[in-house]
């Protein structure tokens, strides 16, 4: 049984297409400063520092080196830590088990990401030289290879999927960190935007951004000391999976590390209906089928139902299950962030500092880290110990 | 006030890397060479891999057994790619819209990502029988094969 | 607190360049050796983690190819971006949290494969340093000059780092380039960068270490020969050369005080039996024992000149070689610690210091050390 350990504080850049007014560091420092406010803290408190970012998108090895400065790392345990799209939500286990260990009091954690800077199609490219590499289309022509086998077994419309993506850029408007927000958008703006690999439009997909999120935990007496309501970790899964896309049997349909993930943390926190007993999910949705296929993996509707959740709008804000009122992936995406954004975004909830995208009275908090074809993260989180 | 001007440092990524292909895909690249297809089948679960690799992943258990898989298989997958891709092969951006296809090959348990070509990409459906093009001399490489094309049985 | 044991080690061969296998065919192989010397298979590995950087696998998520080999498959896996060594203290500090029981750390490089000098340029921040066209060589220079002009170290004194580590490297099988040199021979190589010569630099190397990790519960009783992990400590430096104190290691001692401190070290120069440290250029293994707290600040020179670091010293430095005998990058750290996992078991072959009972492990990363990791291990 891990050791208690809670998030006591968050922030977060202004996420944007481009960041030119900050580099690499500077950015990094921009979340770092606002995490420290929001936990009342100064540097001198912070006992270890986990950084997390996708290093190639910018041709870099060991950023940490550069950015431990502006992370109040310097002379203390510093280093990073990345497994693709998953890295935040890697990033944040790793600053709760650090803050559980016994050997730190209070940890900082900070994913970033300035893909303005570099080549991220180049990067992603850089797969594997034997042989994806020379029949790569990147990750969307990727996940439209999955999703028509998710469309083809449960006959899910475009429109639905629409229906995530006009979700999460309005709920969008409401976080006034967010990338994308599109008060207007409407499912047919996103039938009608540019097809980029059949069925996927340009709305479907999530963009890339420049931008950083830190977390502060603190370990169990810490945290009852420093925080007024601490955002307790309760489960912390990760299952990873085989390297090659053809590896992966109708990938989104079965997605096993998600639903083992999922269920087993579910187990740890005694959850049986997690649409009914969770409070509200941020979950990694790189593309509008994806948070459909998720519904599923996440046992939030019975198999093939996803499609009719959303239609019946069960995750929207005033839903039974509000998902991702942040606006998600969808809306703000700086890859070695993203993951980070989920858990601040759910500790938020939970703190009770969601302002304009507050859900009321949340006590439970679920997570969730989406990576490479098919690795998966599920953290929860709750108000109670 | 006069908006800063802020500044961009560029700096050109010009690196190569030999990468050992190592003992499975040197296997795989030998056999296309020929002609042929070669996975590795696990000793434990049976599951026939493609690309070919030292250790199955379900059951941790090193693999040494090689067989020949069929030239010919079918779409388990499908898109129509319209986003301007820079195909590293060229260096070139792929002209755009291209089929892309999960192939099963008859005789492998994992499928294939490659590109469909030689029809119309409205009229691909999932279970389209497709068959290997190789390239006319094969020089034992990946981009030996070029593309997948519909077949008739 | 829990206490956590090292129950297995492996080593692939070092070599200049394994042209015959690929990364995942390399760490298949010392992922195997290192449960096969823990008596435990994969089904009771809990965690994962890997070492390893993209830049020079030259790929993006190097940890994707390694899932099925390492048997991270419906498994946690983490990837860090660096040193072997804060990969196992990762691993280590996740067992005390009490998250897993066990755990198998494994880090891999192939110097061979990419540009390795050029590489460590896109180490320094791209806005200033990178752009001055500093590398890992250019900043020891830099470094070593300071150090040397500080303290009155010599090169001769450097060289006989090189000759001491490269003999020692003769009685380790697993050695790149064992050899017995004269420290002439180091002074007239080749100039790299003043005051570096081309025998006073680690050569490139390919290779992958493996450890398995468990908690005091899963190791007692089941493991033959548990090495107990007594102190860990890590600490990063400034990144601007400029803003560092070169000739000093300021995050070394404060990571090594710290790893000194949990295991209840008072004296570590009499108390550890054996140092193995990561000398990418000789200059390093006199410094970083200053670093260590194992002689004054100055007199790291005349620690290795009066033979107190030799295999038959008071303070074996390096009996496997070092990476001076060829240790990949990020990899180094971690094949420290398993070369001091050996020595505490009393199964390090023909380089055993004789009665070891505690020893350090030390990995560094980032130009001129700028961060360092120490681990202390004790039977």
């Amino acid at each position: 049984m891990t050791k208690n350990a809670a998030i006591i504080g968050t922030g977060q850049t202004r996420h944007a297409r481009r960041r030119d007014d900050v580099n690499q560091c500077e950015l990094v420092n921009e979340a770092v400063v606002r995490a420290l406010a929001d936990a009342e803290l100064h540097p001198q408190d912070i006992d270890a520092v986990v950084l997390t970012n996708m290093e190639l998108f910018e041709g870099r090895a060991l950023p940490d080196l550069w950015c431990a400065e502006g992370a109040a790392g310097y002379l203390k345990h510093c280093f990073k830590i990345a497994t693709g799209g998953t890295s935040g939500t890697s990033g944040a286990m790793a600053g709760y088990y650090h803050a559980a260990s016994g050997l730190f009091d209070t940890v900082l954690v900070v994913g970033f990401e300035k893909h303005s800077e570099g080549q991220t199609t180049g990067g992603m490219a850089l797969t594997d030289p034997m042989w994806d590499r020379h029949v790569a289309s990147a990750a969307i022509g990727n996940f439209a290879l999955s999703i028509s086998q998710y469309i083809a077994a449960r006959g899910v419309t475009p429109e639905q999927a629409a229906k995530v993506a006009v979700k999460a850029r309005r709920n969008a408007c409401n976080n006034p960190y967010a990338h994308l927000q599109m008060p207007e958008i409407t499912v047919s703006d996103v039938l009608r935007s540019d097809l980029l690999a059949d069925p996927i439009h340009r709305l479907d997909m999530c963009p890339t951004s420049d931008g950083a999120c830190a977390l502060i935990y603190a370990s169990e007496e810490k945290a009852r000391k420093l925080s007024p309501r601490p955002a307790w970790v309760k489960a912390a899964v990760t299952r990873h999976d085989q390297p090659y896309i053809g590896d992966l049997e109708n990938r989104l349909l079965t997605m096993r590390t998600l639903r083992d993930a999922a269920r087993t943390a579910y187990q740890q926190v005694g959850i049986r209906d997690p649409l009914r007993e969770l409070d509200v999910a941020e979950i990694y949705e790189p593309v509008t089928y994806a948070e459909l296929a998720w519904y599923e993996a996440l046992g939030f509707c019975p198999e093939g139902e996803a499609g009719r959740l959303i239609d019946e709008g069960m995750t929207e804000m005033t839903g039974l299950l509000p998902v991702n009122p942040s606006g998600g992936v969808l809306s703000t995406n700086p890859v070695g962030a993203s993951g980070v954004i989920r858990t601040a975004e759910a500790a938020l909830q939970i703190h009770g500092r969601g302002g304009k995208r507050q859900v009321p009275d949340v006590k439970t908090a679920l997570v969730t880290g989406y990576g490479v074809y098919s690795w998966s993260d599920v953290m929860i989180l709750s108000s109670e110990l | 006030m006069k908006e800063e001007e802020l500044i961009r440092v560029p700096i050109p990524m010009n690196l190569q890397w030999n990468y050992a292909a190592g003992h499975s895909f040197s296997r795989f690249f030998r056999g296309l060479k020929e002609g042929r297809i070669l996975a590795v089948k696990c000793p434990q679960c049976g599951r026939v891999y493609l690309p070919p690799r030292p250790v199955c992943g379900n059951c941790f258990a090193e693999m040494q057994e090689w067989v020949e898989v069929s030239r010919r298989g079918t779409v388990r997958a499908f898109t129509a790619v319209h986003l301007p891709f820079l195909d590293p092969s060229t260096g070139q951006p792929r002209a755009v819209p291209f089929g892309m296809a999960l192939i099963q090959l008859d005789g492998a348990d994992t499928t294939l990502n490659h590109y469909l070509e030689g029809i119309e990409l409205a009229k691909v459906r999932i279970g389209l029988r497709v068959e290997a093009v190789f390239r006319q001399e094969r020089q034992g490489a990946i981009s030996d094969l070029v593309y997948f094309k519909p077949v008739e049985e | 607190m829990q206490k956590v044991a090292i129950i297995g080690v492996a080593q692939t061969k070092y070599e200049a360049a394994k042209t015959g296998q690929n990364i995942p065919e390399m760490v298949s192989g010392v992922v195997r050796d290192a449960l096969r010397d823990a008596g435990i298979t994969i089904q009771q590995i809990d965690n994962v983690v890997t070492a390893s950087v993209d830049l020079w696998d030259g790929k993006t998520a190097s940890n994707v190819y390694l899932t099925e080999v390492a048997g991270a498959v419906m498994k946690p896996e983490a990837r860090v971006a660096g040193d072997g060594l804060l990969a196992a203290s990762y691993a280590h500090l996740q067992i005390l949290a009490g998250a897993y029981n066990t755990a198998l750390v494994v880090a891999h490089c192939k110097g061979s494969e990419g540009a390795q000098m050029a590489l460590t340029n896109w180490m320094f921040d791209p806005v200033y340093q990178q752009t001055l066209g500093l590398d890992y060589l250019s900043a020891a220079a830099l470094q070593a000059c300071c150090y040397l002009d500080t303290y009155g170290i010599s090169p001769e004194q450097c060289a006989r780092v090189v000759v001491k580590n490269r003999r020692n490297a003769r009685r380790n099988p697993l050695a790149q380039a064992p050899a017995e040199l004269t420290v002439e021979d180091v002074l007239n190589s080749r100039l790299l960068a003043d005051p570096i010569h081309e025998l006073d630099a680690a050569p490139v190397s390919d290779g992958a270490c493996a450890l398995i990790l468990a908690s005091e519960e899963t190791a007692r009783g089941r493991s033959p020969h548990p090495v107990w992990i007594r102190g860990v400590g890590s600490s990063v430096d400034a990144h601007y050369l400029g803003d560092r104190e070169l000739a000093d290691c300021q995050a070394l001692t404060v990571a090594a005080q710290k790893a000194y401190r949990m295991a209840g070290l008072r004296d570590p120069r009499q108390e550890l039996d054996l140092a193995e440290v990561s000398e990418a250029f000789s200059y390093q293994e006199l410094l970083w024992t200053e670093g260590l707290g194992l002689c004054p600040r100055g007199q790291g020179g005349q620690l290795v000149e009066e033979g107190i670091t030799a295999r038959d010293g008071t303070l074996p430095v390096n009996p496997s070689g070092g990476m001076l005998a060829g240790n990949p990058l990020f990899v180094a750290g971690l094949t420290r610690l398993a070369e001091a996992t050996l020595q505490v078991r009393g199964e390090a072959g023909e380089r055993q210091i004789r009665n070891a009972q505690t020893a350090l492990a030390h990995g560094t990363q980032g130009p001129g050390g700028q961060a360092h990791a120490v681990m202390i291990v004790g039977a």
